[in-house]
């Protein structure tokens, strides 16, 4: 058992503005971001002893080109020493793997407070080729015109094909997501819904049967959260979230091999990891009140609640079709607008547990008009507030199949 | 097709995948299997992921499969690189000998195609060094005319 004192929590948020021409690096992003979780926390920049960065790109020096001597130029760049460097090596590593492998840092003793801080600014492409993370120059993937969006329209593909899967519910996921993002002012599709399955139905078709609405877009902007022991969160302003337990799996490397629904060595994916996740956390599937997946693209929410548990395998279809994921269903995900809308910053995993600590504080802003002060609507035209919620669960970029990442996080 | 190789991405070989390249010229498919455990795989890796022994040999298969997924492709990432071609067809295909691969679709039409449906290699020289794997409707497949 942890000893309660060291009971890890989350102490401070804080996302930058999100926008598609910042003229400001992933950097600048990232250190705003850092600044501002730290202000939240009731923290100095000398507390933080632990750090996962990551940042699209170095803008000075020999870091520049170098993604170790990037990452190592943080202790020169922050002024501080950092005695606890051993995640964020890549995009994934910074959400829920981040805050899993800080808790357990603090848990442990060997630090008490870690800061997850991430930044990325995209120049808005003239030469019609997509962002620079979707392409991938594999041996094996780059010559076939693979690549992100691609990868996950075979996923979709044989998921239709193995369990009847449809272009409605395929929409279902992008359209209630693009709906909450419609309704929150901090995300960078703000106003431009709200988005029906129609309409997702509608837009241009990128790779078959992945059309462009069901995609993230791609924007600037930077986010951090600080994690900290819950002793020393105890005098802290907000109420702290505690970090109840998640869980991580990879079982092949991502882009480089074919995305499967079932493991590459024959028989189907282990699924005990999340189990043993949910055991850990002490959170039965029935606990959680929301979700907040990782959006990137829409038949990547389907396959996120199989491989949850949280509805059968090939069940995914009915359910989301279903409402399940709206503001008046069973899991309302990705309340934020997810990477669909809200951000998608080329690193934006850290974007999910965000939301789900702002849901589980009560710091919600939408439309209603008194959301400033807390009050909610509930209505689904202006309201992305769930109602009352206790425990939530937060999943981060992972592989296209056969694992990912998630963190359970709850309020007291 | 008018495949520019000066603009589309050729593979270039590792140390561990030159012979799967060099069978590739001579149209030949050819994997990786263990000599310890049977195991076959791909892509290629520096040791069997069953047993991890590093004794393997390339074993040439039969190049046919099944269809196990495909995408019509409308946007590309690289709209230079692949552009003249839209939509292309990307595709996974089962091997008969168990792995998947990821692959192109040629000689046929997005409407041909239907699940699990059997394929066969086909190859198409890129560059000097590089012929590419590609697969193709297997004669009698129905749906398809492979012509
Ligand atoms: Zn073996």
């Amino acid at each position: 058992m942890t000893d309660p004192a060291r009971q890890p929590v989350v102490a401070g948020v804080y996302t930058t503005a999100m926008s598609r021409r910042s003229g400001r690096s992933g950097l600048s992003h990232a250190l705003e971001a850092l600044k501002g979780a730290l202000d939240d926390a009731g923290m100095q920049l000398s507390d933080v002893q632990g750090l996962y960065p990551m940042v699209n790109q170095w803008p000075a020096g020999p870091a520049s080109s170098n993604w170790y001597l990037h990452f190592s130029n943080w202790a020169g760049q922050l002024g501080i020493p950092i005695r606890w460097f051993t995640g964020g090596v890549n995009a994934a590593a910074t959400g829920a793997p981040a805050i899993l492998d800080a808790a357990a840092a603090i848990a442990s003793g060997n630090i008490h407070t870690a800061a997850i801080v991430l930044g990325g600014a995209h120049p808005t492409r003239t030469d019609g080729r997509t962002a620079v993370w979707t392409r991938h120059g594999h041996e094996f993937t780059g010559w076939t015109g693979s690549y992100t969006a691609v990868q996950f329209a075979l996923v979709a593909r044989r998921h239709m094909l193995e369990y009847g899967t449809t272009p409605a519910q395929l929409a279902a996921p992008a359209a209630a997501i693009r709906s909450y993002g419609h309704v929150n002012p901090a995300a960078v599709m703000y106003g431009r819904g709200p988005v029906d399955v129609d309409t997702v139905l509608e837009s241009r078709m990128v790779a078959d049967p992945l059309r462009l609405l069901m995609c993230a877009q791609v924007n600037d902007g930077g986010g951090a959260l600080i994690v900290t022991s819950a002793e020393r969160a105890r005098d802290l302003p907000d109420p702290a979230i505690r970090i109840l337990g998640g869980a991580d799996q990879l079982c092949y490397p991502a882009y480089a091999e074919a995305p499967l629904l079932e493991h590459p060595l024959g028989g189907p994916f282990p699924t005990g990891w999340v189990d043993d996740g949910f055991a850990r956390a002490g959170v039965r599937r029935e606990d959680l009140d929301f979700l907040s997946l990782y959006d990137g693209f829409a038949i990547w929410i389907l396959t996120q609640l199989e491989m949850l548990g949280l509805c059968g395998a090939g069940e995914a279809g009915p359910f989301v079709e279903s409402g399940a994921l709206e503001l008046d269903g069973r899991y309302p995900t990705c309340t934020d607008g997810g990477c669909m809308s809200f951000s998608h910053n080329g690193t934006p995993s850290l974007f999910r547990p965000i939301e789900a600590v702002r849901q589980l504080r009560g710091e919600v802003i939408d439309d209603c008009p008194d959301s400033e002060s807390g009050v909610h609507t509930y209505d689904k035209t202006l309201c992305r507030r769930v109602r009352d919620p206790k425990i939530g669960l937060a999943m981060s970029m992972g592989p296209p199949t056969g694992g990912g990442n998630f963190v359970i996080l709850a309020r007291d | 097709m008018s495949a520019s190789p000066r603009t589309k991405p050729v593979p270039e070989p590792s140390e561990i995948s030159l012979p799967f390249w060099e069978a590739a010229r001579r149209g030949e498919l050819r994997i990786q299997r263990c000599d310890d455990c049977g195991q076959r795989w791909w892509i290629p890796k520096a040791a069997c992921p069953r047993c991890l022994s590093e004794a393997y040999r390339w074993e040439r298969v039969s190049g046919r499969g099944t269809l196990y997924s495909w995408s019509a492709v409308h946007r590309p990432a690289d709209p230079e690189a692949f552009g003249d071609e839209i939509p292309y067809l990307v595709a996974i295909v089962r091997l008969e000998e168990g792995p998947h691969m990821l692959t192109r679709m040629t000689a046929c039409e997005p409407e041909d195609l239907v699940k699990d449906m059997p394929v066969e290699v086909v190859f198409e020289q890129a560059s000097d060094e590089i012929t590419l794997y590609k697969f193709r409707p297997a004669p009698g497949a129905g749906g398809g005319d492979p012509a």
